[in-house]
């Protein structure tokens, strides 16, 4: 065999290594080969020297294995991958600290993915369970309390897969990955100081709960959504729901693109901003600001304390708008019109068939029809 | 030889020379297969490991003939790695020697069929 057979057979056996493996082998190789042969070695005796290049593959599969598990125990303290089967009307997730993942599962099963990469401290105090009870699902991350027994149920369901790593750590997050069947009847999750993001789900209802915490959904389709947060900020878009109920303490709330029969959405010192078409919409704040772009509503009710608020309306035939006002100034904008100031009242444009009812205290409201 | 004491084996004897100071690998390869049979193409999965667990670096060196050598030299963490490994390595031979030792009078009793009792005795005693 010469040089370069046995180059080009080793090249052959490394490319399952990848590019850059491969490479990086070869050279060395080809190193050997040129210091070899400046101390005046044949071909031969070198390539005789290098050995059998099956046995070199072994070695280094051997180590790409032993390898790849190493790195994950480095970031990885516990983790568990499991996938259920089972008629299940419902799935409720408690996450704590830990952040909730929703998304869609493609083969119509619950997926769980639970991974806790905290120090170890963390580590120990909270654990992952799962059990089901009158065709419910749940699953979550639990406070260990010292001294009180686990009890881990998982009750006559059939796993396909489960993993589970238990290995030393540090920093990170606890997260709950959780792929969810379409046409779940409902879905719940809550959280404390985690976050909640959900998206491109086909759903009865969504709740969702958080204290700290954000919510983020996206592309969801639904009868119902729930969303209540602390001082968590909401996010929401793409959202298709029969009726939706959104409420933060001192969050922000930001719907974009959603369509929601009936809307009901309030902060008490938090902003609301929202692009929405909706029938009914319902919206107050108390401190914070309100900025609506609602399309082909129906009746909307609308109030912010001391905030300021702004108002547009979009493919309505008329507006019948009643407006309580308090110290702050108030202005309606047609089409082609510009402004003109109001004082408290009803103003009535078109047929009159929206039915508007503002109200704002010391902050200043803009009506766009 | 069982594969895996004996990649323990070769990662601690090029750990080992690489303590005593920088190698390219052709040199490396010379110095471990001058003292023991091996083929020295394993030795570079090795030297890979040993990079990607930051036990290692290598830097290139421009050589007066061919191309530049890569030098391999051990890290902070691959000096201490080594001496573990190394104390480590130092215990178990020292188990296995002792061990070694006492194989022949061992043997010599359990292939005594006539005194069954006295190994019994032997290995209480022990």
């Amino acid at each position: 065999m010469t040089k370069n057979d046995y180059l080009d057979s080793l090249k052959e056996k490394l490319e399952k290594f990848g590019k850059e493996l491969q490479e990086e082998i070869l050279e060395d190789y080809r190193q050997h080969f040129a210091e070899g042969e400046k101390q005046g070695r044949t071909e031969e005796e070198i390539i005789e020297e290098l050995g059998n290049v099956e046995e070199m593959i072994r070695e280094l599969s051997e180590m790409d294995q032993d390898r790849e598990p190493d790195r994950e125990y480095k970031k990885i303290e516990r983790e568990r991958n499991c996938t259920y089967i089972g008629e299940y009307k419902g799935i409720e997730l408690s996450g704590e600290e830990a952040d909730i993942l929703l998304e869609p599962s493609e083969e119509n099963r619950i997926q769980v993915e639970y991974k806790n990469d905290k120090g170890a401290e963390t580590q120990l105090q909270y654990d992952f369970y799962q059990y089901d009870k009158d065709g419910i699902f749940f699953a979550g991350v639990r406070r260990i309390h010292s001294g009180e027994n686990q009890r881990i149920k998982i009750l006559g369901k059939i796993m396909v897969t489960y993993q589970s790593h238990f290995f030393g750590n540090n920093g990170g997050s606890i997260q709950l990955r959780v792929r969810v069947p379409k046409g779940m009847l409902r879905v719940s999750a809550a959280a404390t100081s985690g976050d909640i993001s959900a998206c491109d789900l086909e759903v009865g209802e969504l709740q969702c709960k958080t204290g700290s915490g954000d919510i983020d959904i996206s592309a969801i389709r639904l009868k119902k959504l729930q969303i209540g947060s602390g001082s968590g900020d909401i996010d929401a878009s793409g959202i298709r729901a029969e009726s939706g109920s959104i409420h933060a303490a001192s969050g922000d709330i930001d719907l974009n693109d959603c369509e929601i029969g009936e809307l009901a959405c309030s902060t008490a010192s938090g902003d609301i901003s929202m692009k929405a078409r909706t029938k009914d919409c319902r919206c107050s704040t108390g401190s914070g600001d309100i900025d609506l772009k609602v399309t082909g509503p129906e009746r909307i009710n609308c109030s912010a304390g001391s905030g300021d608020l702004k108002l547009q309306i979009q493919d309505v035939d008329g507006v019948e708008a009643k407006i309580s006002q308090g110290s702050g100034d108030a202005a309606i904008y047609r089409k082609g019109e510009g402004g003109r100031r109001i004082k408290g009242g009803t103003y009535t444009y078109g047929n009159g068939a929206c039915k508007v009812k503002v109200s704002i205290g010391s902050g200043d409201m803009e009506l766009y029809i | 030889m069982n594969t895996q004491f004996k990649k323990g084996a070769l990662e601690l004897c090029v750990l080992s020379q690489l303590a005593q100071g920088d190698k390219y690998g052709y040199e490396l390869t010379e110095r471990i297969s001058g003292e023991m049979s091996i083929a020295s193409g394993t030795l570079y999965p090795i030297l890979r490991k040993l990079k990607d667990d930051n036990h290692v670096t290598t830097y290139l060196v421009e050589s007066e003939s061919g191309p530049a050598r890569k030098y391999y030299r051990l890290t902070d963490g691959g000096r201490k790695y080594q001496r573990d490994v190394k104390a480590e390595w130092e215990r178990f031979t020292a188990s296995v020697n002792r061990l070694i030792a006492k194989t022949p009078e061992i043997s010599k009793e359990q292939e005594t069929p006539k005194e069954p009792a006295a190994v019994v005795k032997n290995n209480v005693r022990d």
